[in-house]
């Protein structure tokens, strides 16, 4: 116990926004990540909700504060305000519903206005599990991300696949971070969907932050 | 009770439901106004249940509500009224005798019917044409309603048996229609509670007793300003009946007001439909449509209240409390108990105060 109350006194917050259309599964992602559960929610979330986590890393010790938000329109009016907040932008869609990936460029227009470059943005398509039905392919969202110069990853909420590593990805990002955790991205990144060798390959390299 | 008397229950209810809009049709408006205490709706069985709810009782809600004459002193003779239908069966929900199917009337309860009678719903005879029309006018309001309906109490298993996806979207668009083309999202959970105890029509009178009388500010375009207010109210109540409580959990690192304004915010904008278990909520929704949506802003400081043990020693977060995701993050607090809390905490309000709480939702 003293040990951690040592790490407590140097805990560094930050704040994470997520974003993205309804039912893209913001709310899953941090379900995943918190208790490491996929488990539908009771229903859709009505306005903007809060949880906060503590990360271990392999140098320091972080207190993520995350603002989950309510996809529907009707609750759009309460975000700017966490945007403006928030060092971090999380900006999910489903890799099931081009409309979701279309829509990702408004929110992070709406993230670029509000914040600059002084934010994270980490694009993160959802659902990757679901082959059959996928929409939007791996290269689609690497290439949109790379042209919007932000972070990509595709996750499964319900698999936990990624999961982990899109948290670790932004802790690497975070500001004082040392360059030794960020090294723990290629251990975990899995692959989701059966796909040839060379298509995840750049999924790799695009997880570089440089 | 047996399988007959309770099939005799539900024809009764039924037969007693229809004579209220019968004799509403009949009399007029102003004749029900001036009828002192008529027994509309009474019904019997042979293990002596009772649900009297008498025409005057309820005319007395009503006006009540409309003129917003439920002050603090004023609810216990409200309450003796809400006593009748929560001791009776009433809060334990009479089955429909064939849920899905037949003719919508059969899924009316007892409940539903008390609640026609409280909301003072009127009876549209065009409804029904009204919502199976408007179903197919409206790509756009599809979209977004049928978006919704799958995370309608998801993991409910008594909705999703009653309340078909088809009836949530005919009774949503109808609402959506009638609301000047605009879906609010979330409204399926308010359908999907009417739509439990009530057929489509009423369901849907319901569903526009609240945005155009009970909570017309929760509602309105663009603006939850209804609902904000109603979680610093609730901040501020908290405060002044439980300064030990308000200040523990002010320790918290949003502070009070901002951790109200979150956690609070779904469960008045909801009117405690976002808490399950999902039959408790309807217990709620029992004073909620006595009293008027303000109740629902007092049932948020009365779980705190009754989950303070908890909170102090901080054993529970007020989010499992006011803000569980699924089932199994809930901080289980009985209707019975968060229903006699806010009795309490009511009396202890001013006028003043209960007006201002009173106004939050609908002003």
């Amino acid at each position: 116990m003293s040990s951690q109350a040592g790490a407590a006194a140097a805990l560094s917050k930050y704040k994470l926004v997520f974003l993205g259309d309804q039912a893209v599964g913001k709310t899953s992602i941090i379900t995943r990540f918190m208790y490491d559960k996929f488990d539908n929610s009771y229903q859709a979330t009505i306005g903007i909700d809060f949880l906060s986590k503590t990360m271990y890393l392999e140098d320091r010790t972080v207190r993520l504060q995350l603002w989950d938000t309510a996809g529907q329109e009707r609750f759009r009016s309460l975000i700017p305000s966490y945007i403006r907040d928030s060092s971090v932008a999380v900006v999910v869609y489903d890799v099931t519903s081009r409309r979701s990936f279309l829509n990702t460029t408004k929110w992070i227009e709406e993230v670029r206005n509000e914040r600059g470059n002084e934010v994270i943005i980490v694009l993160v398509g959802n659902k990757g599990d679901q082959s059959d039905k996928r929409q939007v392919s791996t290269e689609e969202g690497e290439a949109k991300a790379k042209e919007l110069d932000v972070l990509f990853i595709e996750t499964s909420a319900r698999t936990g696949a990624n999961v982990k590593a899109l948290f670790r990805k932004i802790a690497a990002a975070l500001p004082g971070v040392s360059s030794a955790t960020n090294r723990g991205n290629e251990l975990i990144d899995v692959k989701l969907t059966p796909q040839e060798p060379s298509a995840s390959q750049p999924q790799q390299a695009s997880s570089c932050l440089c | 009770m047996s399988g007959n008397a309770l099939e005799r229950l539900s024809s009764e209810t039924t037969d007693s439901a229809r004579s209220v809009r019968l004799s509403d049709n009949n009399e007029g408006q102003d004749a029900v106004d001036k009828t002192p205490s008529v027994v509309v709706a009474s019904m019997n069985n042979a293990d002596g249940w009772l649900v009297a709810l008498r025409r005057a009782d309820a005319w007395a809600l009503r006006q009540w509500l409309a003129q917003g004459r439920v002050l603090p002193h004023e609810a216990s003779k409200l309450c003796n009224h809400l006593g009748v239908l929560q001791t009776s069966s009433l809060c334990e929900g009479v089955r429909p005798k064939a849920p899905g199917l037949g003719f919508p009337e059969e899924l009316q309860t007892p409940r539903g019917a008390a609640w026609v009678l409280l909301a003072a719903a009127p009876d549209l005879a065009e409804t029904l044409d009204h919502i199976c029309e408007s179903v197919f006018r409206y790509r756009q309001l599809l979209n977004k309603i049928e978006q919704d309906i799958p995370r309608t109490f998801q993991g409910a298993e008594e909705v999703r048996q009653r309340v078909s996806s088809e009836a949530l979207v005919r009774v949503l668009s109808a609402a959506a229609v009638y609301n000047n083309n605009l879906y609010l999202q979330g409204m399926n959970l308010y359908a999907a509670a009417f739509l439990y105890v009530l057929p489509e029509p009423e369901a849907f009178n319901l569903l526009i007793r609240l945005i155009d009388v009970y909570a017309p500010r929760y509602f309105r375009v663009n603006t939850l300003a209804g609902a904000h207010e109603g979680c610093k109210l609730a901040a501020q109540l908290l405060q002044f009946v439980d300064a030990e409580l308000a200040n523990r959990l002010g320790e918290d690192p949003l502070g009070l007001e901002r951790l109200l304004l979150v956690h609070g915010f779904p469960a008045i904008l909801s009117l405690s439909l976002s808490i399950p278990p999902f039959e408790d909520a309807l217990t709620l929704l029992d004073w909620i449509l006595a009293f008027g949506a303000h109740f629902g802003v007092v049932f948020v400081v009365a779980r705190l209240r009754c989950a303070r043990e908890q909170l102090l020693r901080q054993s529970v977060s007020a989010k499992q409390v006011l803000n569980p995701r699924r089932s199994d993050e809930v901080f289980y607090i009985p209707p019975q108990a968060i229903v006699r809390e806010s009795l309490a905490l009511i009396s202890q309000l001013s006028s003043e105060f209960w007006e201002q709480l009173r106004q939050a939702s609908i002003r």
